[in-house]
């Protein structure tokens, strides 16, 4: 078949092939100045302007870049959104890991149909999906009233909702599918016989996981943190609707100088310096991620 | 600290099972045990037997006979359905794998990959929390005993298939097992290479003086090694016993068919007396065996085993020995002998070895021959399998 398929474009005439290939390089290339470069370009461009009240007040230099790096919210915000980042990245790998492990080596028959489960779970629209952790989170919630129920706690939680917490809950369900899947097909590549062999030997589950599962997962890890972490860092839904005003994020602060202060200015001064510490994160992941690669190489070279 | 508590009970079994103590407890005893898979499945149907201390003994069997699950229910990775299990004084049906005194060598080797030779033998040692330098001693004798010494900082990937099987088996007896499970582990590795190791598993199974559990559909390989053999078919034991017992005097037409190669010519028991029974065959020839398996009954149907080396090839008809009227049909020069495939008169087949120097010429195939069998070289089972000749190749090309 494959020869067939490779043999048949030879006997086209070759001005034909080569207006192909052009069309292939050049399509997605239109796609991507029109629809990516070319606003990154504009926003690139306000980032040097002035915005005031009068609006519009001319090109201003590194200003607002300056105002930015030197306004203490800024970094506090930043801050913020690191540690709910990580927390949820953490909170994200310790479900998606064994997720992933019996997804690949238990359910066997039902694989396929879980693992789509697991993909149209990460289709549902973001703000129903948010909405319906706010029902669960609230202070009247479904997990407030179960727990008062069984009279574990005297009164709600009231910071279920509307606290870093709640931001952390809802992030790290958000992204689970994202996390598990580059996860679950590092781990498919393993011999199920590893872990028999490792339990053989002497290892509980959690040393399973710890010197045999974890280890030949990091390629997957790798992909899930970098695929998972940038996202993570940009949210700006999620904490808007369960964050209050301790989950303030930088994606809402940015949103609040564009939208709210209308200053465009210092808005996409904000959006460039996070895109320069996610390229700083990304090339630190594939240095990483290079290592991890090379203690695992020889995982289905049997 | 559980995890500190079962290590202590581990290296207690372990210093239990010293292999110089010879006593009369078995290794392994399974009673009566049965495995089901769903409901129609059954995989193991009722078996029992005992492993000595320091015996090699061999599963033998087709593919699906049950073998491997058997193995796994001694791992402790599947659950009898039914049935008792001890291994090494201990109650084993419910004990979890990683606390068994008991290691497997798998099929495909299944070593670590992200880990070094020695990272990978020293991992059982480890997860008995025994002290570092115990650990560093034990890898350094079980590579000596497999004789890849050197390697230890490697990884396995950068081994050959021989060596890695040969780490493989370092990495289970460096846990020191009360009993050592292997999981057809040469099944990966070229004839020449098997042919080395087979010797060499049973040097080191005689030097660490442990049970063996041996995996195999080889029967040359389950022959060569074990002390005792139990041949399996469809999840039962047809025929326990040492090699020799095994081959010469099956107790099953399945285990006369399996093990080596075997011409099975049905009959019906004419005489019994004490120098042997007479069995007529199909063909209306009549044939004495010396031997029997239980269940031979004047009147009833029989199927006499011949092995191929045993049957001569006789040009005319001789007077003195029964024989087998039939004509040649195929030969292979094969060295020191010479194979032929030979067809009764009803059209059954006949294997038989003929040494190369008394080779008959090409004219025999053009006429009528004979083969015959002295009695004592002739062995009787009751049945026969649909009146059919069943000849062992059928059943094991490997022979």
């Amino acid at each position: 078949m494959h020869e067939v398929l490779d043999e048949e474009p030879v006997v086209r005439s070759r001005s034909h092939q080569r207006g192909r290939i052009i069309a292939y390089v050049t399509s997605p290339t239109v796609v991507l100045l029109v629809f990516f470069v070319g606003p990154m370009a504009v926003l690139g461009y306000m980032s040097f302007l002035k915005f005031g009240i009068a609006g519009v007040g001319g090109y201003t230099g590194f200003d607002n870049y300056h105002e930015v790096l030197t306004d203490p919210t800024f970094w506090e915000v930043l801050w913020t959104t690191f540690t709910i980042a990580t927390v949820a990245m953490i909170v994200m790998l310790v479900f998606a890991l064994p997720l992933a492990s019996v997804l690949a080596f238990k359910v066997k028959r039902y694989e396929l149909q879980l693992l789509l489960l697991l993909v149209l779970a990460d289709q549902l629209n973001p703000l129903i999906r948010v909405y319906a952790w706010r029902i669960l989170l609230g202070k009247n919630g479904i997990i407030n009233t179960t727990l008062e129920f069984l009279g574990l706690i005297n009164q709600p939680i009231a910071s279920l909702l509307f606290s870093k917490t709640a931001v952390v809950i809802v992030t790290s369900a958000e992204y689970l599918a994202i996390a598990t899947i580059p996860i679950y097909a590092a781990l498919k590549a393993v011999d199920p016989s590893m872990l028999e062999a490792a339990n053989d030997l002497g290892a509980g589950t959690f040393t399973r996981y710890r010197k045999i599962l974890v280890p030949l997962a990091a390629p997957g890890i790798f992909v899930a943190l970098i695929l998972v972490y940038i996202p993570l860092f940009t949210e700006f839904l999620t904490p808007a609707l369960v964050g209050g005003t301790s989950g303030f994020m930088i994606g809402n602060y940015i949103e609040q100088q564009i939208l709210k202060t209308g200053n465009w200015g210092v808005g996409s001064a904000m959006s460039f310096l996070l895109l320069i510490f996610s390229v700083v994160f990304v090339g630190i992941m594939y240095r990483l991620g290079r290592i991890g690669r090379l203690q695992t190489a020889t995982t289905s070279s049997q | 600290m559980t995890d500190m508590e079962e290590a202590q009970v581990r290296v207690d079994q372990t210093q239990d099972a010293d292999p110089i103590v010879r006593d009369d407890t078995p290794a392994i005893l399974v009673e009566r045990v049965t495995k089901r898979f769903g409901e129609e499945t059954v995989a193991v149907n009722d078996i029992s037997f005992t492993v000595g201390k320091s015996e090699f003994f061999s599963l033998l069997g087709p593919s699906g006979c049950g073998k491997t699950t058997t193995l796994r229910m001694l791992a402790g990775f599947e659950t009898p359905t039914a049935g008792r299990i001890v291994i090494d004084g201990q109650d084993a049906v419910t004990l979890p794998v990683h606390k068994r005194n008991t290691n497997l060598v798998f099929q495909n080797y299944a070593l670590f990959p992200h880990m070094t030779i020695q990272q990978n033998v020293a991992f059982g040692p480890e997860r008995k929390r025994l002290p570092r330098k115990e650990v560093q001693a034990r890898v350094a004798e079980v590579l000596e005993a497999v004789r890849l010494p050197d390697y230890a900082s490697r990884y396995p990937r950068e081994l050959s298939g021989g060596q890695q099987q040969r780490v493989a088996l370092a990495r289970a007896l460096a846990n020191r097992p009360a009993v050592l499970l292997l999981d057809e582990p040469l099944g990966a590795l070229d004839l020449k290479l098997r042919e080395n190791m087979q010797f060499e598993l049973k040097r080191i199974q005689r030097e660490v003086g442990i049970s063996f559990v041996y995996v195999t559909h080889d029967q040359g390989e389950a022959l060569t090694m074990s002390d005792r053999i139990a041949v399996m078919n469809k999840g039962k034991i047809e025929h326990l016993g040492a090699p020799e017992e095994v081959y010469l005097r099956p107790k099953s037409l399945f285990t006369a068919g399996f093990i080596g190669q075997a011409n099975l010519l049905p009959g019906t028991i004419e005489t019994q007396e004490s120098s042997g029974l007479g069995v007529r065959l199909s063909d209306g020839s009549l044939l004495r065996a010396e031997t029997s398996a239980e269940g031979c009954e004047v009147g009833e149907k029989a199927t006499l085993m011949i092995r191929p080396e045993h049957l001569r090839l006789e040009l005319e008809q001789p007077g003195d020995v029964p024989s087998i009227p039939v004509r040649l049909k195929d030969e292979t020069f094969q060295g020191s002998w010479a194979r032929y495939a030979a067809e009764t008169r009803e059209g059954a087949r006949i294997v038989l070895l003929v040494p190369s120097d008394a080779r008959p010429d090409a004219g025999a195939f053009d006429r009528e021959v004979w083969v015959s069998c002295s009695a004592e070289h002739a062995y009787a089972l009751p049945g026969d399998e649909d009146g059919d000749v069943v000849t062992a190749e059928e059943l094991s090309p490997s022979a």
